[in-house]
């Protein structure tokens, strides 16, 4: 299977900007950070050295949530800043360098329905559905993915189109109509 | 960056699903999310690192030949030799590669989240983490060591966690201890199983992996697997150093990137999937399913949320 999509979807997979359907940014980002930090840790990453915050970020991370926790107690409870997570905040920084972007707000959207919404005003409902709902849509997705993966997107070799219409920018660039990158053509 | 962009694509956007994101959880996300659009829009446009040089968005390596309009990839082959490990001549001739700004943002991100978890969960989560070093307590030690609790596989021998008495523990794990648990023997022959296999790959002659970890490398990343019954406590603590380890690991072996490539690749494995059976032991089924691809620190802190949700919805139903 894995051999199949590598041979079929090769370029995609090694160009830089990938397609909605296939990318290699896992792969790519496993290799770029094994060739940096194993090989030229040294030179890339030491205190002096170009990317020296990557690793005293390390150091920044181990005092990040001391603020908000001396602030709570010295301010009081009325301030809300136990409600602030800097672990999550600090790791969503860096959230949209990999992965499809679009549908980012989507998440959030769907999220605060789920969880503001029905929690808040339809809390039977909520206790009796949200979860089941959510990994019956999370499932049915895998099976549905996986069949399109290879029966259309062209895992097993050939890939079929999707016929245009209105929303999808048919072959004239990024379906999202996002700009491409200038130098990957 | 996804600003009021609308997608329908479940597939994309449960990823992992947003339903069962508590809302503190969401809202702190949605903080991270827009500092994240600030910073990397700062980053590209305040061209650090040379940012601009480089394309926005990319995971590869590029180098000092690039300009805006056309990328020149880093050739890493070529400053390797032989026996793949990294020369320092052929470095010099190359240069160094750089990151695109937003990567190295990324990775800034990730290493604070890393070990500002760490604090946070000493801070704030005291009390939830304390029960998992209690085992060092002297008074713990003593009890350990009379002979006669030395007989836990016996019927009726009483552990002190996670028994019918443990009112500290998660309800849902306390509901489980109705079924009978699977016997170890499972447990310990997988693991060993996967510990041989595992370990042929490694230390098996010609194959690209015998290239990559000593043995005792191996063996230290790949212990968040480990069979580990009860408390998810007990594996928060266990996970969290050694993430950092494990993100560090590499780089203080010998100057071989595979190497450091292998040590990630099968701890990250191995520490998803302990994530994943911290969330299956706390928020029923669907975490486990939708956990597959989770940046780690956001899917254990969210199930320590969701811990304290699901708490809320039993007391609130009974």
């Amino acid at each position: 299977m894995m051999a199949s999509i590598t041979t079929n979807q090769r370029d995609i997979l090694l160009s830089i900007e990938g397609t909605n359907i296939w990318s290699g940014q896992g792969v790519q980002t496993f290799n770029s950070q094994a060739i940096a930090w194993g090989g030229l840790a040294k030179s890339l990453f030491s205190v002096g050295q170009r990317y020296e915050w990557l690793t005293l970020s390390f150091v920044i991370g181990f005092i990040l949530p001391v603020p908000f926790w001396i602030g709570h107690k010295v301010l009081g409870p009325k301030w809300r800043l136990d409600y602030w997570n800097t672990p999550i905040i600090a790791n969503f920084i860096g959230l949209l360098n990999v992965g499809i972007n679009s549908v980012t707000m989507a998440w959030f959207i769907g999220g605060w329905f789920s969880q503001y919404y029905l929690r808040r005003y339809r809390p039977n409902w909520f206790i009796k559905y949200n979860y089941i709902l959510s990994a019956a849509m999370d499932g049915g997705t895998q099976v549905i993915v996986f069949i399109l993966s290879f029966a259309v997107f062209g895992g097993a070799g050939k890939s079929v189109d999707f016929p245009p219409y209105w929303g999808n920018n048919y072959q004239s660039g990024n379906y999202d109509y996002c700009m491409v990158s200038p130098g990957d053509d | 960056m996804g600003v009021l962009a609308l997608s329908f694509d479940w597939q994309y956007i449960a990823n992992p699903s947003p339903l069962w994101y508590p809302l503190q959880t969401l809202n702190n996300n949605f903080v991270g999310y827009l500092l994240c659009i600030v910073v990397f829009v700062g980053v590209y446009y305040g061209n650090i690192w040379n940012a601009q040089k480089f394309p926005f968005l990319s995971q590869i390596l590029y180098t000092d030949a690039s300009n805006g309009t056309s990328f020149v990839e880093f050739n890493q082959t070529a400053v390797l030799n032989e026996n793949l490990e990294v020369d320092p001549a052929l470095v010099a001739q190359q240069g160094l590669p750089y990151f695109t700004a937003t990567f190295a943002v990324y990775i800034i991100a990730t290493n604070l989240s890393i070990t500002s978890t760490l604090t946070h969960l000493l801070l704030w989560n005291y009390n939830d983490i304390k029960t998992s070093w209690d085992f060092f307590r002297p008074s713990n030690l003593k009890y350990v060591f009379q002979p006669r609790t030395w007989t836990w596989w016996k019927p009726g021998a009483s552990s002190k966690w996670g028994g019918v008495d443990d009112k500290e523990t998660d309800p849902h794990y306390r509901l489980m201890l109705a079924y009978k648990d699977a016997p170890n023997v499972r447990s310990v022959t997988l693991f060993e199983k996967i510990f041989e296999f595992t370990h042929s790959l490694f230390s098996g002659g010609t194959s690209w992996f015998s290239y990559s970890l000593p043995f005792w490398d191996w063996s230290c990343c790949t212990r968040p697997t480990r069979p580990c019954r009860g408390l998810s406590s007990t594996y928060l603590s266990f996970i969290f150093p050694m993430m950092l380890i494990i993100s560090l690991g590499g780089a203080f072996s010998s100057p071989v990137p595979s190497q450091a490539s292998a040590f990630s690749f099968s701890a990250l494995n191995s520490a998803s999937q302990g994530s994943i059976t911290i969330c299956s032991q706390s928020s029923k089924c669907s975490a486990a399913i939708s956990t597959l691809e989770n940046p780690w620190p956001i899917c254990i802190l969210s199930s320590l949320d969701t811990i304290a949700s699901f708490k809320d919805s039993c007391s609130s139903k009974t």
